[in-house]
């Protein structure tokens, strides 16, 4: 066994792992305040992937792309929490079943909507930035070569990650929608308006989760329909292994599943390099399910 | 009064059976055509026992379809036995072959599934999509080693020898769409599914009144994946191979919405469901290629929004004459 | 009294529903066949339905017509390559029809008229819709989708009902190992992709370390394996071997190993997304490759769009080019029959019917595959799909696609051989085999492997 593979293999599953932790976050969000799981999450990464392709396009700058996603994600938001949430979860304070149902399947129509409109709109062909670099293109890091884009994007991930905790954790407003995630009843007793926090938290959740589409499509270095696909699910695990509504746990859920991805992928490769993504990827979920059954609460949740 | 129009809710289900069968010996349609509606209706109808009647939504239910392709389709490819059989007996065979598959499935359902059934509401639901990933990955994992030089990337083909005539497998879909929904209709009249209703109305009170709810829905679970495992076995078999894509979340999907927009709950609802499901499918593939998904999508917000009871349970508030539609439509 | 009515309202119901569903299944029956005929892009012309010819044919009997029914993918994986296998397929229609002037069957003109469906690149909807074509089109013969995996769904529909299919981008060799009796082959078997990229490797550089990273789907696997196979035969050295999950995009760690193994050639790839990220992210992470020889993507123009200088060197092994040399000329000192409109004709009328966008390989296999079968059909003498496939075994011609002539027991094609092009400046030029190239292939790729 040849562990300096391994090791290469690990370390770039925690490249990804970062990325994966922020395109969490949105997800951690919503479902942590507003308990409704956004199943187009997905979709919604890419929005922000296609927004940033489309103004790099224009103006020959990721950054403008990267930050025309965020302000757009903010806009949907906005919108889909009063096209769709509002009438589910606005006003309720204890959320049922039935509701629950009822929020999924309205954000799976959402999902269905949007993935078949980008293959209308853009067909399956890669986009991305193309060559473009921040003024060079790799870097060595010991005996491993990395992307400076895939360098970025981990960065800028982690950075806006803690930026978002230091906001619930600093901010009052931070510190209402956590109120609202820990009790909506009691929070509404102490002058804090449920609504208008819920759908400050949709406009947030969604609009760092567009924003986290810059950072996959660094890290991919091109968007297609299918990358929502991959992400989504992968979403779903760090977010109930971190804790739901925690955003350090969404980091570093994102983290163990990278890592966890990296060094599976490794020691199967050995074995059989066949067999070495499917099984992979296989731990990861399995990992989702004993969470879900040993620890439902997650690493970093509390107790319910 | 009341009592002589219960029997409305059979009339219908027989009709559309019989429908199927004239359209059948007369030839009104393809075979293809009769399976594929057959198809819709048992996926639904297969769901419909753990999230109509129990109320756990289970999203990654494609699990059991492509388990029970799967299985089926090994089965056929290695075994001569089984190659022979399923060509025996005007679709018996295959019905029987696919029982087997559906076991699998079902085996899955009572183990993996029964933990998983601790969990409710989204939490179940998440937990359903990762078992989905879980054996779909582990699948293309596997099925590869056991053959290396043919079944690239988890594809399988049946080759020219291990091919059945359509008229067989339309047999045994036949014999297993009446068998499911018998057994819908079993469900919604027995005790069994008087507990199930109980579950999904109030579990904690459910287990205080006495009903077994651990056992049931884990009996429930089980049947939903048995029958969705046979149908994956037979939509398998008629398609001539299995590959990873039966494992795909819009299966689930199509099932969920199959019995959402129907009406939950109901023996009638995941059939009617299914029909319009179907001619919709097919209506906007037709009419709005390209953006069919995104028309679909926005009817099914619609359906969620505004009419959360489906067909069957808006038709159940109202009355016609001095009869209340919810006394006779099941 | 009560039961009588509570009986005669359920016998009632039970009509009438029955009246409803039998009219719903019949309406389904009516519209649906032409209809469903998935809209073609706008930029589609209408499929060549009547010829406008018939006064040049002078035909008095009315003109029969042979259906040729197939999937084709407008949406999903495969667009690009499945929009141009349709034009392509149009484009040979369209020489048939007009051109040739129908088909000489058994004394009887026959015209040919397509009917398609849009897959979307899901190998669920095939065997539906391959179902359809048979039963509610009553086409007469089927091509194939595009890709091999879709040709597999397809595969088993085709041989249960005898009907021929003939395949243009199933390049797979293990879809011809099944025992099917009814699909044949016109492109030149997976195993055979990356050969002739090996063989010019080998010639230019017995010591070349080589790093094989491929997609693991049908196709890909099967190149690979072919590509191993001929580097062994040949000495060559493989110093990284890894499939990768269908369509990926992050190839980092990949690309690491591959390096720290020493690796100075590149080949395998897959289909276009995976391909075109493969070689962005080798370039951007500064491997030093002497030559980098990857399957389909770098065929498609949008590969040259995508990554700009770094194709520059990029080899590709091609079921054909628009400068290939096949001509009535080549035929006659082969001693082969020529078949076919001319590599120019072809080339014009592929324009028109698309709109003015150049034919690539994926285009022109599946004008071939039209071709081909005409010419079996002609053969046989007859549209019994039994004789054509028999008749099938006797063809052996030489088209602009190249040679087409297939094994007789297996249907896997044995005529065609393929050529190795590289992007040379922008341009995209044969370089192997020598007695096709139209330039020398530049070894080691200079912007590649002195950077």
């Amino acid at each position: 066994m040849d562990i300096s593979l391994l090791i290469i293999s690990s370390i770039y599953g925690l490249f990804w792992g970062a990325i994966l932790g922020f395109a969490a976050v949105g997800l951690t969000l919503l479902w942590g305040v507003m308990k409704v799981v956004n199943l187009a999450q997905g979709e919604m990464i890419i929005l922000g992937s296609y927004v940033a392709v489309i103004i790099f396009a224009m103006v020959y700058n990721p950054f403008a792309g990267a930050i025309v996603a965020l302000l757009l994600g903010l806009f949907a938001g906005f919108l889909v929490y009063w096209a769709l949430l509002h009438k589910l979860v606005g006003k309720v304070e204890k959320i049922t079943l039935k509701i629950e149902m009822s929020t999924l399947l309205a954000m799976f129509s959402l999902s269905i909507a949007l993935m078949n409109f980008y293959y209308f709109i853009f067909g399956d062909e890669p986009r991305g930035f193309g060559l473009w670099n921040i003024g060079i293109s790799n870097i060595k890091l010991g005996a491993m070569t990395v992307r400076t884009n895939v360098l970025l994007a981990d960065v800028l991930s982690i950075v806006s990650i803690v930026v978002v905790y230091l906001f619930l954790e600093r901010t009052i407003l931070g510190k209402s929608i956590r109120a609202v995630m820990q009790d909506a009843q009691a929070a509404s007793l102490v002058g804090i308006d449920p609504v208008k926090i819920k759908m400050l938290t949709a406009v947030l959740g969604i609009g760092l989760t567009t924003f986290s589409g810059f950072m996959v499509l660094l890290y991919e270095s091109a968007v297609t329909p299918d990358i929502a696909h991959k992400y989504a699910p992968l979403s779903f695990v760090i977010v109930v292994l971190g804790g739901l509504g925690s955003v350090i746990g969404a980091l570093i859920g994102g983290l163990i599943i990278g890592l966890v991805y990296g060094l599976s992928k490794g020691i199967v490769t050995f074995y059989n390099a066949k067999m070495s993504d499917p099984v992979a990827l296989a731990v990861v979920f399995v990992i989702l399910i004993v969470i879900l059954l040993v620890k439902p609460e997650g690493l970093f949740g509390r107790k319910r | 009064m009341l009592k002589e129009f219960r029997s409305v809710t059979l009339g219908i289900i027989i009709a559309i059976i019989v429908a199927i069968l004239v359209a059948r010996v007369l030839h009104l349609t393809t075979l293809d055509t009769l399976m594929t509606i057959m198809y819709f209706m048992g996926i639904a109808l297969s769901l419909n026992i753990i999230m109509g009647f129990a109320g756990y939504v289970s999203f990654g239910h494609a699990v059991f379809l492509g388990l029970g392709g799967y299985v089926y389709i090994l089965l056929v490819y290695f075994l001569e036995p089984l190659n022979q059989l399923q060509r025996a007996g005007f679709g018996i065979g295959a019905l029987l072959v696919s029982v087997i598959a559906g076991l699998a499935a079902a085996a899955l359902a009572a183990t993996v599934g029964a933990a998983v059934l601790r969990l409710r509401g989204a939490f179940f639901a998440i937990a359903t999509i990762g078992l989905d990933f879980t054996i779909l990955y582990l699948m293309k994992a596997i099925v590869p080693e056991l053959n290396p030089d043919q079944f690239f990337g988890g594809q399988v083909i049946l080759p020219a020898d291990r091919i059945v005539d359509k008229e067989t497998i339309f047999n045994a879909f036949f014999i297993a769409t009446v068998v499911l929904i018998a057994v819908n209709y079993y469900i919604r009249k027995s005790p069994f599914g008087m507990g199930l209703t109980a579950i999904k109305e109030d579990e904690d009170a459910a287990e205080v009144l006495g009903v077994p709810t651990t056992l049931f829905k884990i009996l429930a679970f089980s049947l939903a994946a048995f029958f969705t495992g046979m149908i994956g076995a037979l939509f398998s078999l008629n398609g001539g191979g299995v590959d990873e894509t039966l494992f795909g979340l819009n299966h689930s999907i199509d099932m969920i919405v199959m019995i959402v927009i129907g009406g939950l709950g109901t023996v009638l609802g995941p059939i009617i469901g299914s029909l319009i499901y179907y001619e919709l499918y097919d209506l906007l593939l037709v009419h709005y290629p390209g953006v069919n998904l995104i028309i679909l999508g926005v009817i099914v917000a619609i359906m969620v929004l505004f009419f959360p009871e489906g067909l069957i349970g808006i038709l159940r508030r109202y009355k016609i004459g001095n009869v209340r539609l919810r006394d006779i439509l099941e | 009294m009560r039961r009588g009515v509570s009986k005669g309202v359920t016998i009632g119901v039970i009509v009438v529903v029955i009246l409803v569903v039998a009219a719903a299944l019949l309406m389904m029956q009516g519209p649906t066949p032409t209809e469903t005929k998935t809209a073609p892009p706008a930029t589609t012309p209408k499929p060549v339905t009547t010829p406008k010819t018939k006064t040049t044919t002078k035909v008095e009997k009315p003109i029969d017509k042979i259906v040729i029914g197939f999937t084709t993918s407008l949406k999903g994986k495969y667009t690009h390559q499945g929009q141009r296998a349709l034009y392509g397929i149009q484009a040979m229609v369209k020489w048939i029809n007009e051109k040739k002037g129908g088909l000489n069957v058994g004394g009887k003109k026959y015209f040919i008229e397509i009917k398609y469906y849009d897959d979307e690149s899901s190998s669920q909807r095939v065997p539906e819709l391959y179902s359809k074509l048979i039963k509610e089109d009553k086409v007469n013969f089927l091509i194939a989708p595009y890709s091999s995996g879709l040709t597999k769904a397809a595969a088993p529909i085709a041989e249960q009902n005898k009907i021929v299919m003939v395949s243009h981008g199933g390049a797979s060799d293990s879809i011809f190992q099944q025992g099917y009796k009814y699909v044949v082959q016109t492109l030149s078997p997976a195993s055979t992709y990356l050969k002739s990229v090996v063989d010019l490797i080998a010639e230019k550089d017995p010591n070349a370390k080589i790093a094989l990273i491929y997609e693991n789907t049908a196709f890909a696997a099967t190149v690979a394996k072919g590509a191993k196979e001929e580097a062994q035969k040949k000495g060559l050295q493989i110093v990284y071997e890894k499939p990768y999950e269908k369509a990926a995009t992050e190839f980092g760690s990949i690309i690491n190993e591959a390096m720290a193994a020493g690796a100075d050639v590149l080949i395998g790839g897959g289909h276009f997304v995976d391909g075109v990220a493969l070689v962005q992210q080798a370039w951007e992470l500064g491997w030093k490759l002497k030559a980098i020889g990857i399957l389909v993507a770098p065929a498609l123009p949008e590969f040259k769009e995508q990554l700009g200088d770094a194709t520059n060197g990029v080899m590709y092994p091609s079921q054909w080019e628009p400068t290939v040399k096949y001509t009535p000329e080549v035929a006659k000192k082969l001693g082969i029959e020529w078949c076919g409109p001319t590599n120019e004709e072809f080339i014009r009328i592929y324009k028109e019917v698309s709109g003015g966008q150049e034919p690539n390989y994926h285009a022109a296999e599946a004008a071939a595959a039209v071709l081909h079968l005409a010419k079996a059909i002609e053969v046989a003498g007859s549209i019994d799909s039994k004789a054509v496939r028999e008749a099938f075994n006797k063809v052996d011609i030489l088209t602009f696609f190249g040679r087409l002539k297939i094994d007789p027991k297996t249907g896997l094609q044995i005529g065609h051989s393929m050529v190795v092009v590289q992007w040379q400046a922008g341009e995209k030029k044969i370089v192997y085999p020598a007695s096709a190239a139209e330039a020398e292939p530049i070894y080691p790729a200079k912007n590649w492997y002195e950077r």
